[in-house]
């Protein structure tokens, strides 16, 4: 539960809305749209940020996703969602994580590395979700490893050494692995 | 008589109208803190602001030759959004897909427009 999330979420009336729609009955997003007089894609883009913030949830019903309240989330005080019970190790891990994903998000799209960051620490988090499309205790040729990194860019030259240099693959006798 | 002259001066006035429904509606989306909103309204202004420049560009006296001009731009333009979508869409990301049908939408109506102000001449 990320309390900030939850409050920046919140501050949008169309969002109210819809929250104030699905209190009454879970719903799909064309009877959203209908109920609010938004269009469908707009209803959508509020859901989608809903979720992220844990307060909706979604499920498959046939052909339909019905969306409805996250309980839990909404039925705590203020003073719940406020009060920080996490200790000083999550707060750093959190932290963390938060970093890695937006280094992650500013540099790939869709899969593809946009470019090779300059800064050490945002190159180590690039080469770190590169090196998760090998597999471990499996031996690759160099061709083998050029062309899965190609997958994510074009000078896999460069990013071929840095796997070696970062310590994330080894090379021996023409012969690479994930460490 | 429905000419270039008309075809140039109708299409300018609707963009310009255009331009000011989106800015009328951001501002509203604003008042009632509809910020999302406001911003995805903000997308649209600027896809019109685009094909704006581009309609300038392609004025010509000759009006096949400002048609093909034109609408060339909108494949040009809108192509790479296309494919963005349909990535978003395959990448799991609602909100990026959303915005790049959004600009596609707007794309879309601004050129089903000018053909049909284009017909209008066309029938003469």
């Amino acid at each position: 539960m990320d309390p900030i999330k939850i409050f920046k979420c919140l501050s949008d009336s169309s969002r109210l809305n819809i929250i104030n729609s699905l209190m009454i009955e879970p719903m799909y997003v064309e009877l959203l749209a209908e109920r609010l007089n938004l269009s469908t894609s707009t209803v959508s883009f509020h859901l989608k940020k809903l979720m992220e913030a844990d307060i909706v949830s979604s499920k498959k019903e046939q052909y339909y996703t019905i969306y409805s309240l996250n309980e839990d989330i909404l039925s705590k005080t203020l003073k719940d969602l406020i009060k920080d019970s996490r200790n000083e190790e999550d707060v750093l891990r959190q932290r963390e994580k938060e970093y890695r994903d937006k280094v992650i998000n500013s540099f790939f799209q869709y899969g593809k590395l946009i470019e090779i960051p300059v800064q050490k620490k945002k190159k180590q988090i690039v080469l770190e979700k590169i090196v998760e499309s090998f597999e471990k205790d499996r031996d690759y040729t160099e061709r083998e490893v050029n062309l899965i990194i190609s997958d994510f860019h074009d000078d896999f030259c460069t990013i071929r050494r840095d796997l070696i240099g970062f310590g994330l693959m080894e090379r021996k006798d023409g012969i690479y692995r994930r460490k | 008589m429905k000419d270039i002259n008309w075809l140039t001066e109708s299409y300018s006035d609707y963009l310009k109208n255009r331009k000011s429904n989106i800015n009328i509606s951001i501002e509203d989306l604003l008042k009632n803190d509809r910020i999302d909103e406001a911003n995805l309204e903000k997308i649209r202004l600027n896809i019109v602001d685009i094909f704006s420049k581009m309609f300038n560009i392609s004025i010509n006296n000759d009006c096949e030759a400002l048609k093909e001009k034109y609408l060339g731009y909108f494949d040009r333009i809108t192509n790479p959004w296309h494919i963005n979508k349909t990535k978003a869409e395959e990448f799991k990301k609602e909100q990026e897909a959303i915005i790049e049908e959004i600009k596609i939408q707007e794309a879309d109506e601004l050129k089903a427009k000018f053909i049909e102000y284009y017909s209008q001449i066309e029938a003469m």
